[in-house]
């Protein structure tokens, strides 16, 4: 009985993705809200794992289009368009005094109004404090550490491509899955347990 | 504080082994683990429950990482106050827009060291001076355009976008799209705060961004979001929390969105233990009172219906039976009353391991209804078809129930759908059951048996003696092991007595068990 897990790949590039981004390079910028969309919600919950204030997601989410926008004829395609976001991303949140610039928007607290589904506090009292601690514990990891944890475990990439992130080696990622996934589960104890 | 949990030094090897594949014995050596391969990995965690119990909170760690992040991503558009449409519009629109501002030295982004074309430093070189050109005739332009028309501050930047851009951009021999309006824009605004008026103003709902009008995505495209396979937990997540918006009753459309999310649900697998919790994840707001209601009126039309379920209804039922709510259970047992059709499509829906508990309960309540009712087939194989291929925790309820339960003709129907299970564990159960003095439940145990893989009765073969073991032999016969043949043999049994041996009922075993106590022992 083999208790591996099935082994993830790297994010493949679909063939209207190339379409679009072929139309991007020739100077389409119509093509770009169609080439990213499909990225949008994974570079926003990175974006969260990185900056736990909504806004400041937000704007690095954005940033990373920018700069996308902007070195997408440099683009060559060797990795996975996805991988190459990522990796924006993560530059940018390891520097952030490259685009964080006034001061993120106040919560309207007790005032706020959702205007969105809200699920049952009694079936989700759990998980929110599950996610509390994950939150909690991922944010003790170095930035390295909780990228590649989130790519591996979220996103499902292999080691090559959160090598491709990270600009490291393929074995250098797994250790720094390996040592985050270590160092969340020492927190989270008996929130794991069956 | 110090743990208390054991450790074990192989941990680390056996996580890296089956979460992240295989490694080599010099990545091992490299990281310490020493020299294991792969098949001794798997034999130590056979038997080291530290290094499973590492693995299982592992595997959960991984599986709670990926709902957490959808969960957090389909909250989003609540937290920031926009819907999806809104979002996507204020993050890409800015992005096109902003692209050549000449601001900061552009990060290292390729895959390989940069160098950039020549056709694009040409591109750069021209923009720069466009932008020159822009820095010296903007101010002018947006004090000849604020004196024209005295508007807001938001006014006279976009103005101030637009038209000195089109002015360069027709003087320019290069064509350049969108990018170099907002450098010029940048360089025009006179204001310290030049970027930030235009980076985050955009960013936020107030702005006057140029707007890209954004297709909504129908409730059946959603609902096909949220069964892919394709799509990312976070995707298939944030799908689900747009359709459950749409479910609520005060929402126009809620009865379409609701039936393309069960359907959805209904849709949806369980192919490794990441998709299984999200799976389970997913179900959860079904729970909440109101969809529950509508989940429960759906049943109870089916019910009252009497007609023949189609694939619609079909979901329905599917996505009750995954659900495991008592309420759900009962009017699933109603409907089966009616339908006794539909216990197949119950029972093929519990093979999805989503259900925490009751799935074994809920087919063997089934089963007892359809047979007090005659309404189920003549004998108990099609029966224990529902059992087959059930997730474990099906078969350890049915397990657990046999010591509690005092109906014995529901002990009997325990002891047959054991049979469709695929654990030693169970066999044990069987066995242990064999020996009863009752003498309807050893022969049901002993004809369950005869369903277990061959491989678990070869093992028992091998370590059982057979001699004073009537029920057991005629188990194994029944099951075609090797180690029957001779017994069958010397049995020289006519054709018709072949087949009852082989494909008998429940009702036909006791007689055929006496053949293996009476008239053939050992090959004698």
């Amino acid at each position: 009985m083999d208790l591996r897990v099935t082994e993830p790949g790297q994010p493949k590039s679909s063939d209207s993705e190339r379409h679009w981004l072929q139309r991007c390079q020739a100077g389409d910028a119509a093509a770009f809200q169609p080439l990213l969309r499909p990225h949008l919600a994974a570079l926003l919950a990175l974006a969260k794992r990185h900056c736990r204030d909504p806004h400041w997601a937000e704007d690095l989410v954005q940033e990373t289009l920018v700069r996308a926008f902007r070195n997408l004829p440099s683009f060559r395609g060797e990795s996975a368009l996805r991988t190459w976001l990522f990796r924006i991303l993560v530059r940018l949140a390891s520097e952030p005094e490259r685009w964080r610039r006034g001061k993120p928007a106040e919560s309207l607290g007790d005032l706020d109004v959702p205007d969105h589904f809200e699920l049952r506090a009694e079936h989700d009292a759990i998980a929110r404090e599950l996610q509390d601690r994950l939150d909690e514990a991922m944010e003790r990891l170095t930035l390295r550490q909780r990228t590649a944890l989130h790519l591996r475990a979220v996103e499902g990439f292999d080691y090559e491509a959160i090598g491709g992130v990270l600009a490291c080696t393929a074995v250098a990622a797994r250790m720094h899955v390996l040592e985050a996934r270590r160092k969340v589960m020492a927190r989270l104890k008996e929130h794991l347990e069956p | 504080m110090s743990s208390l949990r054991p450790t074990c030094n192989k941990t680390d090897a056996v996580l890296a082994h089956c979460l992240d594949g295989d490694l080599d014995s010099d990545d091992l050596l490299e990281h310490g683990y020493g020299f294991a391969c792969g098949e001794t990995l798997q034999a130590h965690l056979r038997e080291c429950a530290v290094c499973r119990s590492a693995l299982q909170r592992a595997r959960r760690l991984d599986a709670a990482l990926a709902t957490a992040a959808g969960i957090d991503v389909a909250r989003h558009p609540g937290q920031v106050g926009a819907g999806w449409a809104q979002l996507t519009d204020r993050w890409l629109a800015p992005a096109t827009a902003a692209s050549a501002e000449p601001v900061e030295p552009p990060l290292e982004l390729t895959t390989a060291p940069s160098t950039l074309p020549l056709q694009h430093r040409g591109l750069l070189l021209a923009a720069a001076a466009l932008a020159v050109v822009g820095a010296m005739f903007g101010p002018w332009a947006l004090a000849t355009r604020a004196a024209a028309t005295p508007s807001s501050h938001s006014v006279a930047t976009a103005t101030a976008t637009t038209t000195p851009a089109a002015e360069a951009q027709a003087t320019s021999p290069i064509p350049s799209p969108q990018p170099l309006r907002a450098a010029t824009s940048t360089m025009a605004v006179p204001t310290p705060s030049a970027n930030v008026a235009t980076f985050h103003v955009a960013s936020r709902p107030s702005t006057a961004a140029t707007r890209t009008k954004v297709a909504t995505p129908s409730w059946r495209e959603l609902g096909v979001q949220v069964a892919s396979s394709h799509a990312t937990p976070t995707e298939r997540m944030a799908a689900q929390q747009t359709l459950l918006a749409g479910c609520r009753a005060t929402a126009p459309d809620s009865p379409r969105a609701f039936r393309a999310l069960v359907e959805a649900l209904a849709a949806a697998g369980d192919h490794d233990l990441k998709s299984r919790h999200l799976h389970a994840a997913m179900l959860q707001p079904l729970r909440d009172g109101e969809l529950l209601r509508q989940l429960g009126a759906s049943l109870g039309a089916l019910d009252a219906a009497g007609q023949r379920l189609g694939c619609n209804e079909l979901a329905v039922v599917v996505v009750a039976a995954r659900l495991g709510e008592a309420s759900t259970d009962r009017a699933l047992r109603r409907l089966a009353r009616r339908h006794p059709d539909a216990v197949d499509a119950i029972a093929a829906a519990l093979r999805c391991d989503v259900r925490s508990h009751g799935g074994g309960r809920l087919l063997l309540d089934l089963w007892d209804d359809v047979q007090s009712r005659r309404s189920a087939p003549g004998d108990e194989r099609v029966a224990m078809a529902w059992f087959r291929q059930q997730p474990p925790s099906v078969f350890t309820e049915l397990a657990a129930e046999l010591p509690t339960c005092r109906s014995t003709e529901r002990r009997v129907r325990c002891l047959l759908a054991l049979g469709a299970s695929d654990d030693a564990a169970m066999a044990a159960v069987l066995r242990t059951h064999m020996r009863s003095s009752h003498h309807a439940e050893s022969h049901a145990a002993a004809l369950a048996l005869a369903h277990l893989p061959v491989r678990l009765l070869a093992d028992i073969a091998s370590q059982e003696e057979l001699d004073g073991e009537y029920l057991l032999r005629a188990a194994l016969a029944r099951a075609d092991v090797a180690v029957a043949r001779p017994w069958i043999a010397a049995l020289d049994l006519r054709a018709g007595d072949r087949h009852r041996l082989r494909h008998g009922t429940l009702a036909d075993f006791p007689e055929v068990a006496l053949w293996f106590r009476d008239r053939g022992l050992l090959g004698d």
